[in-house]
C-alpha cells in the first residue's frame, strides 16, 4: 500500500471505540529518582504523583487482582492503595526503597481485603482470564496450552494464604527474597522455606505436566 | 538432537534424589539467593544428580509459565478515578524525613553520619572536660542542673562545690552539650533489601526516559481522541525517535512484531547521507500501543516522543526499492517518489470511509488505527543530570 493510502486509512470518519484495555508501561526508577520524586510529592506536586503511578500502577493492580479475583474489586483495592500511598507519603522516611514501601502498603490493603472477605482460597474467576489481554498470544492456541494455564492458575489458588503470598510477590511481582521479607515483615529464611514448600506443593499438583520450553534429547 | 515435547499432560514419574538435604535449596539456587559457598555446594551436587538437575529445570519452566499469566492491565478510567479522588495528604514531618533520607545507605550517607557522631562525641567530651575545669569560675545551666539534681551529683566523679552566683544565665543553653545524636530507627531487613537493589547513579539514567511513558500515553491518547472525535482534516500520528545499535536489526524486529500483532508496517530507508537510519511506519490499534512502547524500549534508546499531524511534513526520506521490500513492487507509482526524498503528507480528496487495521487476510476491522512513525537512528549520548 502506498504511503498516501496508509494515511488515507486514518483520515476518515471514526466510529466510537469500544473499551479496549490500554497497556501502560511501568518503568523502574533509580534511588535518586525515588528521592526526588518523593520530595516533589511531599511538596504537593500532583504530576510527580502521576509519575509514581506510571511506575507502579500496573504492578499494584495485578497484585490487587490476585487477591480479589475480579476486576471490580481489584480496581477498588488499587484505588485504596494509591490513596493510602498519597495520604501517607509524607511519613515515608527513606529507610527502605520506595518500591518496598509501596508493596508494604499494597499488601496491607490486600490482606485487609482478604480479612474482610474471609476468603482462604481465591476462587478461579473467569474475569481473570478476560482481564488478560495479551495480544502476543496466538489466536489459535492449542487446547493443551490453555488447559495448562488453567491448571497452573488453579494450583496457585489452592495454596494456603502464606504460601500464595510469597508466590505472588516473588514469582509474579518479581520481588527478591529480601524485598518479600521486608514487605511481609518476616525473616528471609521464612520466605525461603515458604517458597520451597509452595513449589513442592505445586510440584505435587503439576508434576505430571510438561511446560513450554521442555525438550527431549 | 533435541525435540520439543508437546505441552500438556504427560504422565512421567518424578525423579528421586539420593541426597535429599539439598532439595530445600533448589528453589533458592534457581533464584540466586544462596550464599556463594552454599551455591557452589548445591551446584556440585547437581552436577552428579540428574533428579535435582531436572527439578531445577522444571522449577524454571514453571516460574516462566506463571509469569506469563501476569498480563492484566488496568483500565485507563481507573487512573482518572484515582487522580480525581485523591485525599488530602497527611502532614509530613519534612525535617525528619529530609534528614533521614539524606542518611540512607548509599555509602557516603553512612560515612557522613559516622563522622558527625564522632565529632559530636568529641565536642561532648571536650565540653565535659571544660566543665570540670571551669566549675566555680562561672556557671552554666548544666552546672546549675548538676547542683540541683542529686542523682547527677551522686554519680559525678568530680567532687567540687559550685558557686552558683547571684544570677544564673538567663537563657543560655549550650546546644552542643545538650545535643543528642539523632535517633533513626532502621529496619535491618529493609537495609539489606536496599543493598540488593542495583543502585544506579543519576548519570546512568536518561532524564528524558523518565518522562517518556507519560509522553507516549498522552500522544497515543491524543491521537485516539482525534480519531474518535471524527476529525478528518488532519492525520495525527505519534512520532518516536529511537537510537539503536543496528538499524537493520531494529527494522527486522519491528517488522516481525508487526506481523505477530497483525499490524501494518512500512519501512523506509533514509536517502539522506547526513542522516543515516530509517523510518518505520506502523498502523496499530490502541490496545497494542503499550506493547509497542515496551518493544521500542527494548530495541534501543528513545530520545523523543511527539505528536504530529499532517500540517507538518512526515519525513519519509525515500520509498523502499524493490530489492529491499517485496511489497514495493505492488506500490502504486502515481508519483515519482524516487525524485522526492522529502515527502509531504497529502490530504486525500475523499476523507470518508472506514479506518482500520488490516488483518492478515486483508480485511479491515472498524477499530480506528493509530499511526506510529519511528525514526531509527544511531545511539546518542545520555542526558547528564
Amino acid at each position: 500500500m502506498s504511503q498516501e493510502g496508509s494515511l488515507h486509512l486514518l483520515n476518515l470518519t471514526a466510529k466510537q471505540l469500544s473499551f479496549v484495555p490500554q497497556e501502560r508501561t511501568d518503568y523502574t526508577m533509580t534511588v535518586c529518582d525515588e528521592r526526588y520524586l518523593v520530595q516533589k510529592i511531599q511538596a504537593g506536586d500532583r504530576l510527580a504523583f502521576e509519575q509514581l503511578m506510571d511506575a507502579y500502577e500496573t504492578r499494584v493492580y495485578r497484585l490487587a487482582l490476585r487477591f480479589t479475583g475480579n476486576v471490580a474489586d481489584a480496581e477498588d483495592v488499587t484505588l485504596e492503595i494509591f490513596h493510602g500511598i498519597y495520604r501517607s507519603i509524607g511519613k515515608f522516611r527513606g529507610n527502605s526503597s520506595l518500591g518496598t514501601w509501596i508493596y508494604r502498603v499494597a499488601m496491607n490493603h490486600c490482606l485487609e481485603f482478604r480479612r474482610k472477605r474471609r476468603l482462604d482460597v481465591v476462587p478461579y474467576d473467569e474475569e481473570l482470564a478476560l482481564a488478560s489481554t495479551n495480544w502476543r498470544h496466538d489466536p489459535v492456541q492449542s487446547a493443551n496450552r490453555q488447559e495448562l494455564s488453567e491448571k497452573v492458575e488453579a494450583a496457585i489458588n489452592s495454596l494456603s494464604p502464606l504460601h500464595r503470598d510469597v508466590i505472588v510477590l516473588h514469582e509474579l511481582q518479581g520481588l527478591t527474597y529480601q524485598e518479600v521479607a521486608a514487605t511481609l515483615n518476616v525473616p528471609v529464611g521464612t520466605v525461603k522455606s515458604r517458597l520451597s514448600n509452595a513449589f513442592r506443593r505445586l510440584r505435587e499438583q503439576l508434576g505430571g505436566y510438561v511446560f513450554e520450553g521442555s525438550s527431549t534429547t | 538432537m533435541s525435540t520439543q515435547e508437546p505441552v500438556g499432560k504427560n504422565e512421567r514419574p518424578l525423579p528421586q534424589c539420593a541426597g535429599g538435604f539439598v532439595r530445600a535449596d533448589l528453589k533458592a539456587y534457581l533464584d540466586r539467593e544462596l550464599s556463594p559457598l552454599r551455591r557452589w555446594y548445591v551446584g556440585r551436587h547437581m552436577a552428579g544428580c540428574p533428579a535435582c538437575t531436572e527439578e531445577v529445570a522444571w522449577l524454571q519452566r514453571l516460574g516462566k509459565n506463571m509469569r506469563q499469566l501476569e498480563d492484566a492491565y488496568p483500565r485507563p478510567e481507573l487512573r482518572a478515578r484515582i487522580l480525581s479522588t485523591l485525599p488530602p495528604m497527611e502532614a509530613a514531618p519534612l525535617l525528619a524525613a529530609n534528614t533521614q533520607t539524606q542518611n540512607r545507605t548509599d555509602g557516603t550517607g553512612r560515612l557522613r553520619y559516622a563522622f558527625a557522631g564522632a565529632f559530636a562525641l568529641l565536642i561532648v567530651a571536650g565540653a565535659f572536660a571544660a566543665l570540670r575545669h571551669n566549675v566555680g569560675r562561672g556557671s552554666t545551666q548544666l552546672a546549675n542542673n548538676a547542683v540541683r539534681n542529686p542523682t547527677y551529683e551522686s554519680h559525678s566523679k568530680a567532687n567540687v562545690s559550685v558557686n552558683v552566683g547571684p544570677t544564673a544565665p538567663p537563657s543560655f543553653t549550650n546546644p552542643v552539650v545538650s545535643a543528642e545524636a539523632p535517633r533513626i530507627e532502621r529496619d535491618p531487613t529493609s537495609l539489606e533489601a536496599d543493598k540488593l537493589f542495583a543502585i544506579q547513579t543519576a548519570k546512568e539514567k536518561d532524564l528524558a526516559a523518565r518522562l517518556l511513558p507519560r509522553d507516549w500515553n498522552r500522544a497515543v491518547t491524543s491521537v485516539r481522541t482525534e480519531l474518535t472525535a471524527g476529525k478528518t482534516h488532519n492525520t495525527p500520528y505519534v512520532q518516536v525517535t529511537l537510537g539503536v545499535k543496528s538499524v537493520d536489526l531494529a527494522k527486522s524486529r519491528l517488522e516481525s512484531w508487526a506481523r505477530l500483532s497483525k499490524s501494518e508496517a512500512h519501512v523506509y530507508a533514509s536517502a539522506d547521507p547526513g542522516r543515516p537510519g530509517a523510518s518505520v511506519v506502523l498502523l496499530i490499534s490502541a490496545a497494542e500501543s503499550g506493547a509497542l512502547f515496551n518493544n521500542l524500549k527494548q530495541l534501543g534508546q528513545i530520545s523523543g516522543v511527539a505528536r504530529g499531524d499532517a500540517n507538518g511534513p512526515v519525513k519519509f526520506s525515500a520509498y523502499p526499492s524493490a530489492s529491499d521490500d517485496p511489497r514495493a513492487a505492488a506500490l502504486p507509482r502515481s508519483v515519482e517518489k524516487d525524485k522526492h526524498p522529502e515527502l509531504q503528507v497529502q490530504k486525500p480528496a475523499d476523507a470518508r470511509g472506514v479506518a482500520g487495521v488490516k488483518s492478515e487476510a486483508g480485511h479491515s476491522s472498524t477499530t480506528p488505527a493509530i499511526m506510529v512513525v519511528i525514526q531509527l537512528g544511531p545511539l546518542g549520548p545520555s542526558v547528564t543530570l
